[in-house]
């Protein structure tokens, strides 16, 4: 039976076990691996290409930042068939939530989930048509694959909807972000950082950070996994 | 409300049967007066019942307190920690503080109804992990509102300067807003040493008021030695409340008052009679109650 104090130790945290971790602990005082933690979160699944890519680095920098986040237990690496994707620990994600959330870093499928959302049976040529391509074949197989989008018959053409996936990861997104902070300002006391989370504008929250003379703020979703995907 | 043990020798007679289920007791002492003592014979008496015991410990290491224990008589203190019974949490001041005010509703939310004796040893780290009055007072307040849904709840509180000076702020504010005060005053430097307790408070409680000498024993731990109240004279008592009943029906007679003014004055009255033998003087007071309904005694 759980009894009330291993609960209650569990949720305190206890204060003197991160002096092991002792060099790990300002990892987040770099300025662009904080950016690509922050990245990261707001993109759960996202690949090393498209950390990159925000970053404006080189595919192998981002590689080290996100290796670095991952030893110090802020990151956590997926691996599925055809590449590696990362999210933020303690995101609470199961196999499926990553299968559809990965689907989004095939490129031109964030895009094409906003188009298909905000009008929904958009065939595929009307679809490209939207998003300035030359064919959506791409990311809606791949949004297909991961059951985001439903393809319907309609005589010779195929119209395209949100899939039950989307509906699925949305449920619930405030209260899994919730827990996903509560777990990450623990984290955060633990390695010293004297997390202070505050409410943003934009369904986010703010945490600043201090470690030493160092402070830094980083910016979370609390409203959607998907956010910023579609932003 | 029930009464539980306090597995301190000699100091449930003094609470009118023991400690209050769901209540926060503090305990005030100076380095060495014995609150850490005092603390754990209290989950020991409450582990030997089949409570479960949590200690939150926010200075010293737990070893050192298992240690501490085993030197007071409580050998078997680790076959409740190995049971699971026992658990120790080992956190910073600023560290629970954050915890109160971010995940404590929401813990007692979950567990709201049970009922562990819960110590938490010393609280004076987490009085001080906030720097202003108002922000302490809030959150002690807080701590002492919930944790007391789930379990009987023991504060240690460090007493700085002056031995017996209760009046500063680290102490004013949970003395405040505890159920229970307990003060151990301990004089190290006097010889030989002088070590008394006294209950300052103990809500829905007849309680003792006097100072009484306690001692630690090594292999047995903390007593109480009780020195004898002022004797309840049972004669003068009963001589007292006909008294005070026979002014009463003087004062008022039937039809005077409305029928939940007589209520009130009657329960007042025998409260006070109950209290013959007490510091106060229930004639006295019974004056003063009769004078707010404009009677005259």
């Amino acid at each position: 039976m759980r009894k009330l104090g291993d609960a209650l130790k569990q949720v305190v945290g206890e204060g003197y076990e991160a002096e092991a971790g002792a060099a790990l602990r300002s990892v987040l005082m770099n300025a662009n691996r904080r950016r690509a933690f922050e990245f990261v979160a707001w993109h759960p699944c996202c690949t090393t290409g498209g950390v990159a890519r925000a970053l404006g680095v080189r595919g192998p920098t981002a590689e080290w930042h996100l290796r670095k986040l991952g030893e110090a237990g802020y990151v956590q690496e997926a691996r599925l068939p055809r590449c590696r994707v990362y999210h933020a620990v303690g995101l609470g994600l199961e196999p499926e939530d990553v299968a559809s959330l990965a689907a989004l870093s095939e490129p031109g499928a964030p895009q094409a989930l906003s188009v298909v959302l905000a009008t929904p049976g958009l065939t595929a040529h009307e679809l490209a048509a939207r998003l300035d391509r030359r064919s959506a074949r791409g990311p809606l197989r791949a949004m297909l694959a991961a059951s985001l989008v439903v393809s319907v018959a309609d005589g010779r053409f195929r119209r395209y909807y949100p899939g039950a996936r989307v509906a699925a990861l949305q449920r619930g997104a405030p209260k899994r972000l919730r827990d996903f902070r509560r777990r990450l300002v623990r984290k955060m006391e633990r390695d010293r950082l004297s997390p202070e989370v505050r409410s943003a504008p934009g369904d986010a929250v703010e945490v600043d950070v201090q470690f030493g003379n160092e402070r830094a703020t980083l910016r979370l979703p609390a409203g959607s996994l998907l956010a910023g995907h579609l932003a | 409300m029930r009464k539980i043990r306090s597995g301190v020798y000699g100091l449930n007679a003094l609470m009118d049967g023991g400690i209050n289920e769901h209540t926060t007791t503090v305990v005030i002492g100076s380095p060495g007066a014995g609150k850490t003592t005092f603390a754990t014979q209290y989950l020991r008496r409450g582990l030997e019942e089949g409570e479960d015991a949590v200690f939150i410990t926010l200075d010293e290491a737990p070893q050192e307190i298992i240690k501490n224990a085993k030197l007071m008589g409580w050998e078997d203190a680790e076959s409740y920690l190995e049971s699971g019974s026992m658990i120790f949490v080992d956190a910073g001041g600023k560290q629970f503080s954050n915890f109160i005010r971010r995940e404590l509703s929401e813990f007692v939310r979950e567990w709201e109804g049970h009922n562990a004796r819960i110590v938490i040893d010393p609280l004076t780290p987490v009085l001080w992990s906030v720097k202003e009055k108002y922000e302490q007072r809030e959150l002690v307040s807080f701590l002492l509102r919930q944790t007391r849904k789930i379990g009987t709840v023991l504060c240690t509180l460090e007493e700085h300067g002056v031995v017996g000076d209760l009046s500063a702020p680290e102490l004013i504010i949970p003395m405040y807003l505890a159920d229970n005060v307990i003060h151990l005053r301990y004089a190290s430097h006097e010889n030989p040493e002088k070590r008394e307790l006294k209950i300052i408070k103990c809500r829905n409680s007849k309680h003792s008021r006097a100072w009484h000498p306690f001692g630690i024993v090594k292999g047995a731990g903390l007593f109480v030695q009780r020195v004898p109240e002022a004797p309840r004279v049972r004669a003068e008592s009963e001589r007292l409340q006909a008294e005070i009943r026979r002014a009463l029906e003087r004062a008022a007679p039937e039809g005077k008052l409305n029928a939940k003014a007589l209520a009130n004055l009657t329960r007042t009255v025998e409260t006070l009679a109950a209290e013959a033998s007490g510091p106060v003087d229930p004639l006295k007071v019974l004056a003063l109650v009769l004078e707010e309904y404009d009677l005259e005694a």
